[in-house]
């Protein structure tokens, strides 16, 4: 009883960690530049495929992973700063180029993976197998999840509060253009975000690989998912983002476990519920 | 006396509405120039238009004889120019401190300690957030934000007395006074009594054009032009 519990709460805790990698990005991009991007899930999956091919190339896990970061944070700042920049103001045509976008990579994707799936071949052995303190199980993969879950909130938690960029940031996604009056860049802020934003997308999808495997579909469900965390934590707040992931992970695992049939609609029922009882969401209107 | 702003026929759009229609002025080094006018005269998207928020379709703003046309309002402000919008617009999620720490972009560390000696309230409140300040507080710490940075060489204040408690007015009559001693200042005044106290010069401003200006006591000789322009109780 207390092992499966204790599983379901490890599962929920992992399973957190990859909504909030993807979640945050998509709450920020939003929250700062008023850009809903269809095109993160697929940056998502992207991010794992190219963590799966550059660790079976080098056999080097944390490479993939940081590859995986690094070709998000690159692909993104181009889109942002060669495509979406030309249209901001104009919300069809940015929801038309991120579709588009994501079209493109989905497709592109499928071309070259077609429908299945894939995990790594190689992973370092100190987050293989299991541990056991006492009668519960825990799978040190999907702990390895948590602490890279955490370590990456930390981090994003400290730029936003405690560097120049990260003030702008918040003030941006308080009234973007009072922060330009004052003398923010505004523009290199919205390029950073998004650069970022995408990095922890892709950081997220390499880190699902070894967990949940790499395929096509990643992109469309994780932002459906990510929409419904952002929904649930409050638009724009990255402490709500947080909180919601948590709150929707653990739920899918404990209705996994114990109610499975309920598992998949459960975020969406919590959606639900939040936006009945607090429209604004968990967080709504918080930044930090 | 050398002019560190000059506006020459500008002219801006918002949305289809023409409203500046042709504005010009100077604002001489060191002075404080009012700006009157009723409701919809466009003094605000004149401040605006300066800070490149509405670019001027036609005409040119010029900033220590530099034109400001295709510059973005972030380096235009980065060129030394602070602005206190008339809704406040403080970033109501962050800080109070944080709201000043925005208006010391252009510094290489913030100094606040300006701030707190022109609003001393503000210190007790420095970690409160922004939305938790009353609404002429919140009207304050615009201000505050506006004049932190002392390296700023004009000021464009919009209405900073409106809505103010007569308390508050007088701690906004004390940090301009102490303001103009190191800065030139283009100031929307919401009342004649701020224009005569502070300026040394004023303009009115009707339907996007500028009506009448000159020198402060012009217009505190000549009564018509303030029932003419301004209305009793409006202005």
């Amino acid at each position: 009883m207390i092992s499966t519990l204790a599983s379901a709460l490890i599962d929920g805790l992992a399973l957190s960690m990859l909504y909030f990698m993807i979640a945050s990005g998509f709450s920020l991009i939003f929250g700062l530049e008023d850009i809903v991007n269809f095109a993160h899930g697929s940056f998502f999956m992207l991010g794992a495929f190219v963590s799966y091919e550059v660790v079976s190339y080098t056999g080097s896990f944390y490479l993939g992973l940081l590859a995986a970061g690094i070709a998000m944070a690159i692909l993104a700042a181009l889109v942002e700063s060669g495509l979406l920049r030309r249209k901001f103001g104009n919300e069809m045509a940015i929801i038309m180029l991120t579709l588009g976008i994501m079209y493109i990579i989905h497709h592109g994707a499928l071309l070259r993976y077609g429908a299945a799936s894939s995990t790594y071949g190689t992973i370092p052995s100190y987050i293989q197998g299991t541990l056991k303190p006492g009668p519960i199980i825990i799978n040190k993969y999907r702990l390895f999840i948590i602490v890279l879950g955490f370590i990456i909130a930390g981090g994003v938690f400290l730029f936003l509060n405690r560097t120049n960029v990260g003030l702008i940031v918040r003030a941006g996604i308080d009234d973007v253009d009072m922060a330009k009056a004052l003398g923010a860049n505004t523009k290199r802020t919205f390029t950073l975000v998004f650069a970022v934003g995408s990095a922890l997308a892709g950081l997220g999808g390499a880190a699902a690989v070894g967990w949940i495997y790499a395929s096509v579909d990643l992109g469309l469900n994780y932002l459906f998912f990510a929409f419904a965390i952002v929904v649930i934590g409050g638009l724009g707040s990255f402490k709500g983002t947080f909180y919601a992931a948590l709150l929707a992970g653990i739920i899918h695992e404990l209705f996994a476990y114990y109610i499975p049939f309920l598992a998949g609609p459960s975020l969406f029922i919590l959606m639900a519920a939040v936006l009945l009882l607090k429209p604004e969401g968990l967080l709504g209107g918080a930044t930090q | 006396m050398k002019n560190i702003l000059e506006l020459q026929n500008v002219h801006v759009e918002i949305e289809e509405a023409y409203v500046l229609q042709g504005v010009s002025f100077q604002v001489p080094e060191g002075q404080l120039v009012a700006i009157l006018g009723r409701n919809g005269a466009g003094k605000t998207t004149t401040l605006e238009s300066i800070l490149g928020l509405w670019p001027p379709f036609d005409g040119d703003v010029a900033f220590k004889g530099e034109s400001l046309l295709g510059v973005p309002p972030y380096k235009i402000a980065q060129k030394g120019i602070g602005y206190s919008p008339d809704s406040a617009r403080i970033f109501s999620n962050l800080t109070v401190e944080e709201n000043l720490r925005m208006g010391t972009l252009n510094q290489d560390s913030a100094d606040l300690e300006y701030a707190y000696e022109l609003f001393p309230l503000l210190k007790d409140h420095s970690a409160n957030l922004g939305k938790s300040l009353s609404g002429g507080e919140q009207k304050l710490l615009a201000l505050a934000r506006a004049m932190v940075d002392k390296s700023n060489e004009l000021l464009l204040i919009d209405e900073p007395t409106e809505g103010l408690s007569p308390e508050n007015s007088q701690k906004v009559y004390r940090a301009l006074d102490k303001v103009k001693e190191r800065a030139s200042v283009l100031l929307v005044a919401d009342n004649l009594q701020l224009a005569e106290k502070f300026a040394e010069k004023f303009l009115v401003m009707a339907n996007g054009v500028v009506e009448e200006k000159g020198n402060i006591e012009k217009l505190i000789e000549n009564s018509e032009i303030a029932e003419k322009y301004l209305g009793t109780g409006v202005q």
